[in-house]
């Protein structure tokens, strides 16, 4: 079964908890909290999920890049380790296929095709130097299932942490927390968004290219995914606080977001850090580092702005509106980066100039809701004119 | 203890008051109920000699069950050889019920494979004993993707949520079906969005006895989906079989003032010959006994591949097979029919042979008549037997009904 997918999710999840707190009860030695995250975490994938070895083939090869390119080969450079890491992703999300007798070599790397996946992938290599110890097989495993298919960008470092603490994790304190997110995701998910599924987004046909029903799906849309994404994130964060392990949060309010900036703050956060993270500093520091720009650092920012977002756009699949929606946010990000700057240098706000505060923040979160809208309509490939 | 109420108490109270919502809401209980049938459905439902789908028509079900307790009734299975034009009305469904006492319905469009046959014919186990039934087989089941058995969404097409319901708990079906029948849930499992209790329980059935730790994982989740099962059941189950029809509403397509008392007045010959000079006329541009107008849209002199499945892999030849032995368990009157298909279009129809060769053994070993239609030779082939490359034409269909007859007699004389 696909986690979240029906109640037999939930009833299996319940058990493999309870198996986990009364381990903590018995105060048995063995296993030791991390060996039982890993038992636990295998018996699910292998009995459970309806493709245990598709998860564990990609695992299992991005574990053998990891370990040798940044332990035997040692590369300080991790762009030629990162491509060979993403080989598969890239095979899946550009639909090339192989068929190799007696196996299609697509369906065993279809895991890679989750760029969820491969965020956390990538991110366990690009942390790698070749000084630290490598992290082990088993560990790296089990980081995967908590979060399997959907829900925050956790890290592995801060996940490892979580697993040294051991059974003293599993506190009444943190597992009522959880079952906290795990209520807001079931409400999130299975109430609001599929009320919002049901009797608003499915009120006209996408394919009208009148402005009521665009504009009734651009809205309906938006709302709906928030509900639908913040419901599994709060879920996966609830069942895994409920066994011990802190997931960050994904959500905060991003309807209340006053800029670009701003809303990737709020709106699926571990994917606006990752990539602040693993793409924008350094590709900007790159940029800075180039002749050619040290002189005009609006620019670098802008640039490696607008790429960041493009590629987050290509990372859900190269159709033209991932793409596009990526770019527009992107656009959105250079022109509030260059209004800051701008007001930054003059000291003075060059668009609202002396506008009461108060009115600046409730137009630059309507402003921000709708433009957000627009390219989560774009995104959603529901979007008439663009196919 | 206030941290206690607002930190467990009031979450848990509200777990339970939207888990209760959840349960009984209605986009959960359409989960559960979605592809029930309701008894509206079943009387505005029209009576058709020929049922193309079984999701559309659930009155199908109730002929259906209503031929086979028939002593002159005929059941025929097939796939897309029954949704083809019949102008001339050659195909058994039209051609037995005017010139005969018999009747007949048919069921089944293109992808209504063995499995699929299977299925219908174990739903309706009660029913199928010493009946009379027709199948008719195609060569094209058994290569390429075909190779790989029916397929989800004709299976759920033609297998309704009543029909798992009574497989899943009829205690009178032999294990061996039922396990054959989880089998192929359980490998079309993840392939299904939102699984009925039926499907969920079937596919947990056959882990659940893989070994013990199998057994143990997925024992609590047999128990939540009985439980599950048992209130869907409780609120909106129409088990169509289990509708009482009326002898007004019996009806299978009869021409009453053409019925003869027997078949001998049926003259096959002059329908041969006249069925053979139309269909001579049909193919005037091809030297293949194509109809003219398919050769033009998508023949074009080309040939088609005959993509061999090797044996160990061929499902559906093992589909076959444990269809095979339904009808043998259930003593069914069975008579099979293997289509031919035009050795001009498909040159390395040759390839075909070693799986002819096994289908014949498989229907062999059961005794039932076997009416093989396949010429791998050319200039042996009768051009007039197929309206294009893998469907009858109406000659093709005159032979088929002859056979029916004949064997329908044979087996009502006990032979």
């Amino acid at each position: 079964m696909l986690p979240f997918s029906d109640l037999d999710f939930f009833l299996v999840m319940g058990i493999l908890i309870s198996l986990l707190w009364i381990f903590k009860l018995l105060r048995v030695p063995k296993p030791t909290f991390s060996g039982m995250v890993l038992i636990l975490s295998l018996l699910y994938l292998i009995i459970y999920f309806p493709y245990p070895w598709h998860v564990l083939v990609i695992v299992i090869y991005s574990y053998f890049v990891y370990y040798v390119f940044s332990f035997v080969l040692k590369y300080r450079n991790k762009l030629a380790g990162s491509i060979v890491l993403l080989l598969p992703m890239i095979l899946v999300k550009s639909d090339i296929r192989f068929h190799f007798y007696p196996f299609k070599l697509n369906d065993w790397i279809s895991f890679a095709g989750l760029s969820f996946m491969s965020f956390r992938i990538l991110q366990v290599y690009l942390d790698a130097k070749p000084s630290d110890k490598p992290v082990y097989l088993l560990r790296y495993v089990s980081f995967y299932t908590p979060t399997l298919l959907i829900g925050p960008i956790d890290r592995f470092h801060r996940f490892n942490r979580d697993l040294d603490e051991g059974y003293r994790r599993l506190c009444p304190f943190r597992f009522t927390e959880g079952l906290q997110a795990l209520l807001y995701g079931l409400l999130y998910k299975y109430i609001i968004a599929e009320c919002i599924n049901r009797y608003w987004l499915n009120s006209f046909d996408p394919s009208l290219k009148e402005w009521f029903p665009m504009v009734n799906n651009m809205y309906g849309y938006f709302i709906y995914l928030f509900f639908d994404f913040a419901g599994y994130s709060h879920m996966a964060i609830g069942m895994a606080k409920m066994s011990g392990i802190d997931v960050p949060q994904n959500f905060k309010f991003p309807f209340l977001a006053r800029n670009p900036q701003d809303f990737w703050r709020r709106f699926h956060i571990t994917l606006g850090d990752w990539l602040k993270d693993y793409f924008f500093k350094p590709f900007y520091l790159f940029l800075s580092g180039k002749k050619v720009f040290q002189p005009y650092p609006l620019l670098r920012q802008n640039i490696a702005l607008f790429f960041t977002f493009t590629l987050m756009g290509c990372w859900n699949g190269f159709k033209l509106w991932f793409i596009l929606s990526g770019m527009l946010f992107g656009i959105y990000s250079l022109t509030y980066n260059s209004y800051q700057y701008h007001s930054k240098k003059k000291r003075r706000d060059v668009v609202f100039g002396k506008m009461n505060d108060k009115y600046v923040k409730w137009i630059s979160i309507i402003i921000m809701f709708n433009l957000a809208a627009f390219s989560i309509y774009i995104f959603s490939g529901r979007f008439p004119f663009i196919n | 203890m206030k941290v206690i109420i607002v930190r467990f108490i009031i979450p848990f109270l509200l777990i339970l008051i939207i888990g209760g919502f959840i349960l009984f809401n209605k986009a959960v209980n359409n989960a559960i109920i979605r592809d029930a049938f309701h008894k509206d459905d079943v009387q505005n439902d029209s009576l058709l000699a020929y049922y193309m789908t079984l999701s559309e028509h659930p009155k199908a079900w109730m002929a259906m069950k209503q031929i086979l307790s028939d002593k002159n009734g005929v059941l025929v299975m097939g796939s897309s050889e029954l949704t083809t034009d019949d102008p001339n009305h050659a195909k058994p469904y039209f051609f037995i019920p005017e010139n005969t006492p018999y009747h007949i319905i048919a069921v089944g469009h293109a992808g209504n494979q063995a499995f699929s046959i299977f299925a219908q014919l174990l739903t309706l186990h009660k029913y199928i004993n010493h009946a009379n039934v027709v199948i008719i087989l195609s060569p094209i089941w058994y290569l390429g993707n075909n190779a790989k058995g029916t397929t989800l969404d004709i299976f759920l097409e033609f297998v309704p949520r009543f029909a798992l319901n009574r497989i899943l708990l009829d205690k009178e079906i032999p294990s061996n079906f039922k396990q054959y029948f989880y089998k192929y849930i359980s490998q079309k499992y993840p392939e299904l969005i939102s699984p009925s209790p039926e499907l969920k329980l079937m596919n947990y059935y056959y882990h659940a006895q893989r070994n013990f730790v199998s057994n143990i994982a997925y024992t609590p989740l047999i128990l939540l989906n009985k439980l599950i099962l048992n209130y869907a059941n409780s609120i909106n189950n129409v088990d169509l079989l289990d509708i009482p029809s009326s002898k007004k509403e019996f009806f299978v397509y009869n021409c009453s003032s053409k019925v003869k008392s027997n078949i001998s007045h049926i003259r096959w010959d002059s329908l041969y010959i006249k069925s053979v000079e139309r269909h001579k006329c049909s193919s005037l541009t091809n030297s293949w006994g194509i109809n003219d107008e398919y050769y033009k849209n998508y023949v074009h002199g080309e040939h088609g591949l005959v993509k061999v499945v090797p044996m160990n892999k061929n499902l559906e030849l093992q589909d076959l097979r444990q269809l095979v032995d339904l009808l043998i368990y259930y003593k069914v009157n069975a008579l099979f029919v293997m289509q031919a298909a035009n050795p001009f279009y498909y040159e390395q129809l040759n390839k075909f042979r070693p799986i002819d060769d096994s289908i014949k053994i498989i229907i062999g070993r059961s005794g039932f008549h076997y009416y093989n239609m396949l010429e791998y030779d050319t200039a042996r082939y009768q051009k007039a037997l197929m309206t294009d490359v893998m469907h009858m034409s109406e000659y093709g269909w005159l032979t088929v009904d002859k056979f029916i007859l004949d064997k329908q007699l044979n087996y009502e004389e006990g032979n």
